[in-house]
């Protein structure tokens, strides 16, 4: 299947091959969720099968651009790298890096995990030296870093820091990981992938004092509790520190996650209810994520179909209810509907109640006008 | 001191030995540069009568030394190994003043972390011995990449010198024949070095002198001829032993890539967690092979076919053969091209002694026929190539970078210079059929005048 994803990884030498297959399989190295990406191969000897590759890892909301060299001529001997950012191990020291890279040191090309252990310690390595740079940037980077590590529930693999020098103006930026308990979250439809929330805090002008956080969801938890841009998260105002701000942003969170809790309970508890009330005329419903429910009802020999859509912040926001008649077809020939706009509704009503006062309305004032409307727009 | 001051000098033969040298590898190629750190000290006087002295410093490349199997010199991480380093060196270690990578199909050349490691370690290594300063010492990328249509090669090269924590570029300058490798561009005054080692006189001045040529008599044709017959006759005498040491040297390659082959092929088999019993019988017969001296194919196609051990099957041919054979079969080839294109180069300038005007034509013929008649024929080279390859289209990768057992480095050391310099010549000599004297003279010059390390 992989090879499939990767047409490339079938022209790599075959000893790199294993090594390079468990790097592109890994689903995260470093904080940034995200996998390594295979940009593009090459051969260090005329041979038909490539031995050298260019990683795209991701970091700190970048991509990093790793040349990795191996050399079919000698299968033992590690990979060599060239980073895409230059002041990487400019002047590297072979005991430091020793100490960094201690799996390139007992490199072993029979080892499957041999080329990721040595990324692995080769990001860790980058971050401390992102780290170092960001200590060179005056006390308010440095500053927030350390409070952030030392002070709150942060640990410090779950933030990565990048000095982004070269940029006019030049920017440091923090991702931070998230990390709750997302499991309580509804169930939904699709989930492939984990649940991620990140926070990007954006640093730059004068002094580092201008800031813009940015909070990234992963899709499925997008879906959960909407995009991040109609969440409006709290604002950072210059002279707030990261270590307020971050479990600001975490209580936020939290928040949104309880609601989409209770809204997800609530379209689950008026579903039930004409469940009950209507277990006779159901024609489907959303066993899953109570988004949506059919019912079929009679009045006075005709039949119409009652669809439900309960809206994500339901009960905040009414259901959407569209009636639609089971004779009539419309001259673009679908079944006449309608969507009906005038019900009564109140958020602080009892589940139970809301159901039926929806229903009597249906019956007693919606249906007469919807039928007139029906025979009216029908086609023939 | 301003950067203009500091330059690269390379002799053409020397540049051009770097470069052979790394096209016949097979893929990557590391190396040493050696030569001398010359300083110069410029005095000029102003307007004013002021004297200002200002010191120039040319870092000499005089010849270059390929490490065919640099896995033997450093691990992977980039760590180099002392003793084994000092044991390849030997004792040319003072004349080290720098190193070189070649790399195929890239585009940038830029070091990459294992070749800063190395920099940095290769020049503290070679500075405590030399005396030349750490900053001085250079590394040489070099790489060479093909087109999309593989019509056009290209070959870039940068030298750098690692100076406060950066690698900066350094120029590069190409001497022109003679000793004026010192001499500043635009100044007829051949400035002396402030301090040069002093050293034998290198092979062409010890050439010239043994000639004891009487310039006021002698018309600059005849010295010319001299010279040049001297310097062929030279040549040949080196060929030879360049052939025998290059056969030996690839031979001790092959044998040396041919069980490292092994001993990964045994990783794998031992990795693959065989069951009991058949496990037991391919370590054994790896062992065997290991220890056996004389290394039989035969042997190995007994393991390959074995039936009861499919999964080796596999594995074996995917390590043990993971290359073609053509370099090898190409080295031995260039060893019978050379003893070929030597024999008629000679006869072609005994030609020329003879009969001047005639040589053009008379060498025309030779060209077209070149195995007839030669003088010396080099017959057990070229009979012994033909068998030798025909046992080597099977197995391992011949040479260019190898894979090493330090047991296998004295063997290897041997004579590894000469063979280059001599086959570059012949090898340029006999694709240009119309050479005029100042030719022959430069190339015979050019050729000995590398040959300096012996």
């Amino acid at each position: 299947m992989l090879n499939q994803q990767h047409p490339l990884l079938n022209t790599i030498d075959s000893y790199i091959e294993p090594l390079l297959k468990r790097v592109l399989q890994t689903k995260r190295l470093g904080v940034s969720y995200g996998p390594i990406k295979l940009d593009s191969v090459s051969s260090s000897c005329n041979k038909n099968k490539n031995d050298c590759f260019k990683l795209s890892i991701p970091y700190a909301g970048e991509h990093l651009m790793w040349n990795v060299l191996f050399d079919s001529q000698c299968p033992e001997m590690g990979p060599d790298f060239i980073f895409n950012d230059q002041n990487f191990l400019m002047n590297p020291d072979i005991d430091i890096l020793s100490t960094w890279v201690p799996s390139l040191v007992k490199w072993n090309p029979n080892e499957t995990d041999a080329l990721l252990n040595v990324l692995m310690e080769l990001l860790l390595y980058y971050k401390e030296h992102q780290i170092q740079l960001l200590g060179k940037q005056g006390d308010r980077l440095q500053l927030e870093y350390s409070t952030l590590v030392g002070e709150t529930e942060i640990c410090k693999e779950d933030i990565e820091v990048m000095m982004l020098l070269g940029l006019k103006p030049a920017e440091a930026r923090f991702l931070i990981r998230i990390s709750m308990d997302y499991t309580r979250l509804p169930p939904r439809m699709n989930k492939s992938q984990n649940d991620e929330a990140m926070l990007l805090v954006t640093f730059y002008g004068p002094d580092w004092n201008r800031i813009s956080p940015q909070l990234y969801l992963s899709k499925t938890l997008e879906d959960a509790i909407g995009r991040p841009e109609s969440l409006h998260i709290p604002p950072l105002p210059p002279n707030k520190y990261l270590m307020d701000y971050v479990p600001e942003v975490i209580k936020f969170m939290e928040e949104k996650i309880n609601s989409a809790v209770q809204c997800f309970e609530s379209r689950k508890e008026f579903i039930v209810f004409l469940l009950v009330l209507q277990r006779g005329s159901i024609v489907e419903y959303d066993a899953i994520e109570f988004n949506w429910i059919i019912i079929l009802l009679e009045h006075r020999d005709f039949h119409f179909l009652i669809h439900f859509n309960l809206p994500s912040i339901f009960p905040k926001e009414k259901p959407q209810i569209t009636l639609q008649s089971v004779y009539h077809v419309t001259s673009q020939g679908i079944l006449y509907r309608e969507v009906l706009d005038d019900a009564p509704y109140s958020p602080r009503w009892p589940m139970k109640l809301m159901v039926d006062k929806l229903l009597t309305y249906i019956i007693e004032n919606a249906v007469q006008k919807f039928q007139a409307n029906s025979i009216k727009n029908n086609r023939f | 001191m301003a950067d203009g001051d500091l330059l690269v000098t390379i002799s053409g033969a020397a540049l051009s030995l770097l470069f052979y040298e790394n096209v016949r590898s097979v893929g990557e190629q590391m190396g040493f540069l050696l030569g001398e750190a010359l300083e110069f000290i410029v005095k000029t006087y102003t307007d004013s009568d002021n004297q200002v002295e200002t010191i120039k410093i040319h870092i000499n490349v005089e010849t270059i030394m390929t490490c065919p199997l640099s896995d033997i010199l450093y691990d992977s991480s980039g760590r180099i190994n002392k003793e084994k380093l000092k044991d390849f060196v030997r004792d040319k270690s003072r004349q080290v003043i720098g190193w070189f990578r070649f790399r195929r199909n890239t585009s940038n050349l830029t070091p990459t972390m294992r070749d800063k490691v190395l920099h940095k370690q290769f020049a503290s290594h070679f500075s405590s011995g030399n005396g030349c300063r750490e900053d001085f010492f250079l590394t040489c990328l070099l790489n060479a990449s093909i087109s999309e249509t593989r019509g056009t090669h290209k070959f870039r090269h940068v030298f750098l010198r690692h100076k406060r924590g950066m690698f900066e570029p350094i120029p590069l300058r190409i001497n022109n024949l003679g000793d004026d490798a010192s001499r500043h561009d635009g100044s007829d005054y051949k400035p002396t070095p402030v301090r040069k080692s002093a050293r034998l006189p290198d092979g062409f001045t010890e050439l010239i002198e043994s000639l004891k040529l009487d310039m006021m008599r002698k018309s600059g044709l005849d010295s010319a001829m001299m010279i040049q017959k001297a310097a062929e006759q030279h040549l040949m005498s080196l060929i030879p032993k360049v052939c025998e040491s290059d056969l030996e040297v690839a031979e001790l390659e092959r044998q040396v890539r041919e069980l490292k082959d092994k001993i990964m092929g045994q990783r794998l088999i031992r990795k693959m967690k065989m069951n009991g019993e058949s496990y037991e019988r391919t370590s054994k017969a790896n062992r065997e092979n290991c220890f056996s001296e004389k290394i039989d194919s035969s042997t190995k196609d007994e393991m390959k076919i074995s039936d009861d051990m499919r999964l080796q099957k596999e594995q074996i041919p995917s390590c043990a053969q993971p290359v073609t054979s053509n370099s090898w079969t190409q080295s031995r080839n260039t060893a019978a091209c050379i003893a070929k294109s030597v024999t008629n180069q000679e006869k072609i300038r005994r030609g020329r002694g003879n009969l001047q005007e005639d040589s053009n034509q008379q060498q025309d013929v030779t060209q077209n026929s070149p195995c007839t008649n030669s003088r010396r024929s080099v017959p057990e080279i070229v009979t012994e190539s033909i068998c030798q390859e025909n046992n080597e289209a099977s197995m391992g990768r011949g040479r260019g970078r190898g894979r090493g057992n330090p047991d296998f480095m004295p063997g290897m050391k041997k004579g590894r210079r000469n063979p280059n310099t001599s086959q570059v010549h012949s090898r340029e000599r006999s694709i240009t059929p119309e050479q005029d004297f100042s030719d022959a003279e430069c190339s015979a010059a050019v050729s000995l005048s590398s040959t300096v390390l012996r």
